[in-house]
């Protein structure tokens, strides 16, 4: 019994530290966490510099990579890409822009934008998938009454009666296998969104790592196995049907390079990725008539690369700020409490232990002690007995004092 | 001893455990009835689309549901016991130590074991009819943690019950158990706790063992 009573307690004060932890942690940064805005980065082909917009201390800033302060005027000016229906509402659009006259067209048709979130590479995604056709009678992209899932092969099923599509799923597979698909898929990357101008289908890797783009063209297969740059595994791709079709998306590889993979026979262009994390920094990539600008967004900083329409890199902005560890109430949390326990990262969708210990080495040791007299004195209890207690106290600090001290053994 | 000791649980929690069934019919039909209209009403893909691209939880309904049955068992078990402390009279049967209590744990235990099953089973039938196995997967990898938490009140509101000791252990206890309760109903989407599944269950598990401690106390009547 005492045994029994014994294992329970520790297992109870086990649990109560985890659970303590995890209520610190989140209650506390609710408290005293700075909301931190990582600064907006636009190149402007007008200055041919950066164009920055941050948020710091509650206040607004517009400036320019050299940190001279710019105007709202004046970022409307620069960025005649961006706020054209402004300039043309105030009536000052410039009628050329280094020399090209000004089309409106061509400015919506040349501009993007792309975000990839490092949330969006980590969700669970339900193995199935609409096929859209793309090329429809109608203007139109429109939802197909079938999924297909890859599995020994591909099978479409009908939504309606929940049964597999023999004529098709036998149609689509031959066409797989006879250009090299070695099934079961890994992964499938697609858009399966019928907002879009046009649909390109899906980028699906197989089971050997090779990757195939898969469409569906007036119901027949369209199949095309795509060559990989040497050592590249694909990690995610992230594809974005735009009306300039110069590329499908973008792909990451496993070792956090970046590439597009351009509508000029799939050939991959790598993007600049210095000190690019796919699990913690968001990818931000936009492009306009004559430039293409990547920012790679952490927690902490910020890199952006300014690129030619041949993704040549001619500039680059790095800024670094202080995170929450710095304020005074990080230096606090740091100092005092030594762990860090949440189920859910910003940075992840999956719910797991996300743990960050840090051993409060002086924190730790006045408790221990308070904790060694109050047992001593209150509990009279002799020392030997106490150990596991105080060791368990010196390495969880706060959360294994209190546990210890509330959940008091009995015997 | 052990037979008419499963008697006398059964006479407890009996009229309990047929509300529970009810309950979970009710719930099953509501989601099922629901799940038709829905399908009669819009074209199948557009649900199956929406599960599958917007990640729409379309048994949303149930996730409280284990949480109700697994406190409704827990008070019908242990409720009665505790007036006048009865359980006394339990803790002190010709049982080998902690056995008639964690006979009666187990018992409330397996028959929540009982009540989710049907709940699953039914899930899984009703599912199947209209939805592939790829979306009955992810159904049964999201009401997993839902089924858990299922048994973590079980186990804590059992704990409560038993536990003489107000302030440290009934507090300790209640706050423990809220907490980890509400971290296995955070809506993160369809399977968001696959890779800790197995984890979380042996912490549940921990709370069912915890309630030795209590029941150590309630005999030695600590105040």
């Amino acid at each position: 019994m005492i045994i029994t009573s014994r294992i329970a307690r520790y297992l109870l004060i086990f649990l109560t530290v985890f659970i303590l932890a995890a209520i610190v942690s989140q209650y506390y940064w609710m408290a005293f966490e700075k909301a931190i805005f990582p600064p907006k980065v636009y190149y402007s082909p007008i200055s041919e510099n950066f164009v920055i917009t941050k948020i710091r201390n509650r206040r607004y800033y517009i400036q320019d990579k050299e940190g001279n302060n710019l105007t709202r005027k004046d970022f409307e000016q620069l960025l005649p890409f961006i706020t054209y229906k402004q300039l043309l509402y105030k009536g000052i659009m410039p009628d050329t822009i280094q020399n090209i006259p000004v089309d409106i067209h061509k400015i919506r048709a040349n501009s993007f934008s792309i975000i990839l979130k490092p949330k969006e590479i980590t969700a669970y995604h339900i193995p199935l998938a609409p096929l859209i056709e793309s090329a429809p009678n109608g203007p139109d992209l429109q939802l197909p009454d079938d999924m297909f899932r890859i599995t020994n092969r591909i099978e479409f099923l009908n939504c309606q009666t929940n049964r597999i599509n023999e004529e098709k799923s036998k149609l689509f597979s031959e066409v797989l296998t006879k250009k090299g698909f070695v099934f079961p898929a890994k992964k499938m990357f697609g858009n399966p969104s019928v907002r879009k101008s046009f649909d390109e289908g899906y980028f699906i890797i197989d089971s050997k790592d090779q990757l195939f783009h898969l469409k569906r063209i007036k119901n027949k297969p369209y199949c095309k196995k795509i060559t990989l740059p040497k050592g590249v595994k694909i990690k995610f791709m992230k594809i974005r049907e735009l009306n300039m079709k110069e590329f499908y998306g973008i792909a990451v590889s496993e070792n956090n390079r970046l590439f597009i993979i351009t509508y000029d026979n799939y050939k991959f262009i790598e993007l600049p990725s210095e000190g690019y994390k796919s699990s913690e920094m968001q990818i931000k990539f936009t492009g306009d008539l004559l430039y293409r600008v990547l920012t790679l967004s952490a927690k902490d900083s910020v890199i952006s690369f300014a690129m030619n329409k041949n993704y040549k890199v001619i500039d680059n902005f790095f800024e670094k700020w202080e995170g929450n560890n710095k304020t005074a109430a990080g230096i606090f949390f740091n100092n005092f409490f030594p762990i860090k326990f949440s189920l859910t990262d910003r940075n992840n969708s999956n719910v797991n232990f996300y743990l960050e210990y840090n051993y409060t080495f002086i924190v730790n040791i006045i408790l221990t002690i308070i904790a060694l007299f109050v047992l001593l004195k209150y509990f009279k209890r002799k020392p030997v007995t106490q150990i596991l207690d105080l060791a368990i106290i010196i390495f969880t600090g706060i959360f294994g004092f209190v546990a210890v001290l509330l959940i008091r053994d009995e015997n | 001893m052990y037979k008419s000791l499963a008697y006398k649980e059964w006479l407890k929690v009996r009229w309990f455990f047929i509300g529970a069934l009810l309950i979970e019919t009710v719930f099953l039909f509501s989601l099922f009835i629901n799940l038709r209209a829905l399908l009669e009403f819009n074209a199948a893909r557009d649900i199956w689309n929406s599960i599958v691209v917007k990640k729409y939880v379309y048994f949303n309904q149930i996730k409280f549901i284990p949480l109700i049955l697994g406190f409704m068992i827990a008070v019908a078990q242990f409720y009665t016991e505790i007036q006048d402390s009865k359980l006394k009279l339990t803790l002190h049967l010709p049982l080998k130590e902690n056995s008639s209590l964690l006979f009666m744990v187990g018992y409330g235990f397996i028959l929540l074991l009982i009540l989710f099953s049907f709940l699953v089973i039914a899930l899984i039938i009703g599912s199947s009819v209209v939805f592939p196995a790829e979306i009955v997967k992810a159904m049964l990898l999201t009401i997993g943690p839902w089924l858990l938490a299922g048994f973590t009140v079980y186990f804590v509101v059992a704990n409560l019950f038993i536990e003489p000791l107000w302030i440290t252990r009934r507090a300790v206890i209640l706050i423990v158990g809220a907490e980890f309760i509400s971290l296995l109903l955070l809506s993160k989407g369809y399977a968001a706790y696959k890779n800790i599944l197995f984890p979380l269950t042996i912490i549940t598990m921990i709370f069912g063992y915890i309630i030795l401690l209590a029941g150590f106390r309630f005999k030695r009547g600590a105040k």
